[in-house]
């Protein structure tokens, strides 16, 4: 039995802006029994893009950085996550995080399944489309995708170019650093003015069973700081 | 069987290097600690519990409070009863600390849960319709000197010394001692206490395998061996991790396996330790698939989070002979657990 009848989802739109990938990627999932869908965006319209992926595919393999020589201003991060608001399974993947993690991190919520390039082998890619169909049609997580409410602490506010990271110490996640978070994840009004958020304990909704911090997310920030001065005299 | 005892057991939780152990009776809870990820989140919601009758911090150390914030803040657990070990060495000052007063109050407000800040409890406050529960340790002695109080060695007592040691048990069932990082001062002291009677069928060991503080090897050994014959278990689990140390120590598995040879005491570790195998080993056989285990992903599990069953005929581990399986078919003659020569060429204590 292929990979591709084992995970019943039988043709595959790949997306990104480099031709050479998309070749890479087209053999190994028609060995794996696949049928495949160039997808190479050329339009800055999001919207047609996600059209042609869910008229023509059952699933999508979206590279992270669609940018190069066209006409796109949104990443694939943004594709996926529009993908999964309409319940469409995908799994986003990318070869350098870097510069874009905070891209990602703002969709992460959103972004059932995420690979690095170096790992798309086709086990690896039936698996992540099987935690993507449970997630986005099923509504059942990945463990390490479930999201616990906890506190967060905003340590510091750090602009790079015009991006603003507040960076939060998690309550219950294994890693002692704090972790980048766009400012524009914040509620209202810490979002318009994150400076005022540092020092303060907000509840947010993390996955904390995640161990890789780039595959945190950031949902349901709070707009009343936690009452940290004092224990509340109890009922 | 009494009836409604059909559902009452226990899940020492695969957290890496801490502890974390669900006690379920029907649809309540008992909580133990509560470590590193969101496995104790995982499980009640696995049981489908999410009344928690009562949640006890041994210590405040950050492997066994870990996930305590997150816990409280979680809308769909209501915890009645947090336990909270008193450490004034802790530093009210940390963003955990911090989080925590804001979890705490977050909970109070929303399920009012009651909190005490103690070393000794009554151990009746902690129980649930069927699980009762005993306070071990810390002795009225300890706690009176206190974390940071001189010793007669020269030195001074740690929180270790200080931490909450339960016995929880079914009556007409089986029990469990659970250990925390309790470290010689104390142990000493509870071995010592003709008072306390501490057999049990299970006893989930002190500070994750690792030394308490004695000093010689042959000491830790004398200890392990001491405390093991005290509780006289069928089962000893090691609530350990690979990532830092090399838990459980070969001393405290000598000093446990020569408590008793007839029959011999189940070891059950919830990683490999490296004293058994150099590399993780991915094979989720071993594992029992209705828990979740922080080492599953990795390979680092050895039984992962592992099921007791406090009540019925059945066997105490439901899944132990997988994992004995696993051991000897991947590990061989010389893991920990197994190991013949552990016991008879290593040994220190006669």
């Amino acid at each position: 039995m292929t990979v591709a009848e084992r995970t019943s989802l039988h043709r595959i739109a790949v997306v990104d802006d480099e031709e050479d990938v998309v070749r890479v990627l087209e053999r190994r999932l028609v060995r794996a029994g696949y049928e495949v869908q160039r997808v190479i965006p050329q339009t800055p319209d999001l919207s047609a893009v996600l059209a042609e992926i869910m008229g023509g595919s059952d699933a999508c393999l979206c590279d992270h950085d669609l940018r190069g020589g066209h006409q796109v201003d949104f990443s694939g991060a943004e594709v996926v996550a529009a993908l999964t608001e309409n319940h469409f399974p995908s799994v986003l993947f990318t070869g350098v995080l870097s510069a874009e993690r905070y891209v990602i991190r703002r969709n992460m919520a959103r972004i059932p399944a995420f690979l690095p390039r170096d790992e798309l082998d086709p086990t690896r890619i039936a698996r992540a489309l099987a935690e993507s169909v449970a997630e986005v049609r099923e509504g059942r997580r990945a463990p390490r995708r479930r999201g616990r409410r906890t506190p967060v602490t905003i340590v510091n506010l750090r602009v790079t170019g015009t991006e603003s990271l507040v960076e939060g110490l998690v309550a219950g996640w294994p890693g002692s650093e704090p972790v980048g978070i766009p400012a524009d994840l914040l509620a209202d009004p810490w979002r318009s003015e994150p400076a005022n958020a540092v020092g303060r304990t907000f509840f947010a909704t993390i996955n904390l069973g995640e161990s890789d911090p780039d595959h945190l997310y950031f949902e349901d920030f709070e707009s009343e700081p936690a009452q940290t001065d004092e224990l509340l005299t109890p009922e | 069987m009494p009836p409604g005892t059909e559902n009452i057991h226990a899940v020492v939780l695969d957290v890496g290097h801490g502890n974390a152990a669900v006690f379920i009776d029907g649809d309540e809870a008992l909580v133990v600690d509560a470590g590193a990820g969101d496995l104790v989140t995982d499980t009640l919601e696995r049981y489908g519990v999410s009344d928690v009758a009562a949640l006890v911090i041994s210590h405040r150390h950050h492997d066994h409070t870990s996930e305590l914030p997150a816990l409280l803040s979680n809308p769909d657990i209501r915890i009645k009863k947090l336990f909270l070990n008193a450490d004034p060495s802790r530093q009210p000052s940390s963003a955990f600390e911090t989080q925590l007063r804001g979890a705490l109050n977050d909970s109070i407000r929303r399920n009012g849960t009651q909190y005490q800040q103690a070393n000794v409890t009554l151990g009746e406050e902690m129980g649930t319709e069927n699980l009762s529960v005993e306070v071990l340790s810390p002795t009225a002695e300890l706690c009176l000197a206190g974390v940071g109080s001189p010793t007669d060695a020269g030195g001074v007592l740690h929180a270790h010394a200080l931490a909450v040691v339960l016995r929880v048990g079914v009556d007409g069932g089986r029990s469990m001692v659970m250990g925390a990082d309790l470290d010689h001062h104390g142990l000493r002291g509870l071995i010592e206490d003709t008072d306390v009677d501490l057999k049990a069928d299970v006893l989930v060991y002190p500070h994750h395998g690792g030394l308490a503080g004695v000093g010689t090897e042959r000491g830790e050994e004398e200890l392990a061996k001491e405390l093991t014959a005290a509780v006289d278990p069928e089962a000893v689990i090691v609530s350990n991790g690979r990532e830092r140390y090399a838990n459980p120590r070969r001393e405290i598995v000598r000093g446990v396996r020569k408590a008793r040879t007839v029959p011999p005491i189940r070891l059950v570790c919830t990683q490999l330790s490296k004293e058994c195998l150099a590399e993780v080993v991915r094979d989720d056989r071993r594992l029992d698939e209705t828990l979740s285990s922080l080492g599953a992903e990795t390979g680092a599990s050895c039984s992962g989070s592992i099921r007791v069953d406090l009540v019925g005929e059945g066997p105490l581990l439901p899944k132990g002979a997988q994992h004995l399986e696993f051991v000897i078919d991947t590990v061989g003659g010389s893991a920990l657990c197994v190991n013949a020569e552990l016991v008879v060429n290593e040994s220190s204590v006669d």
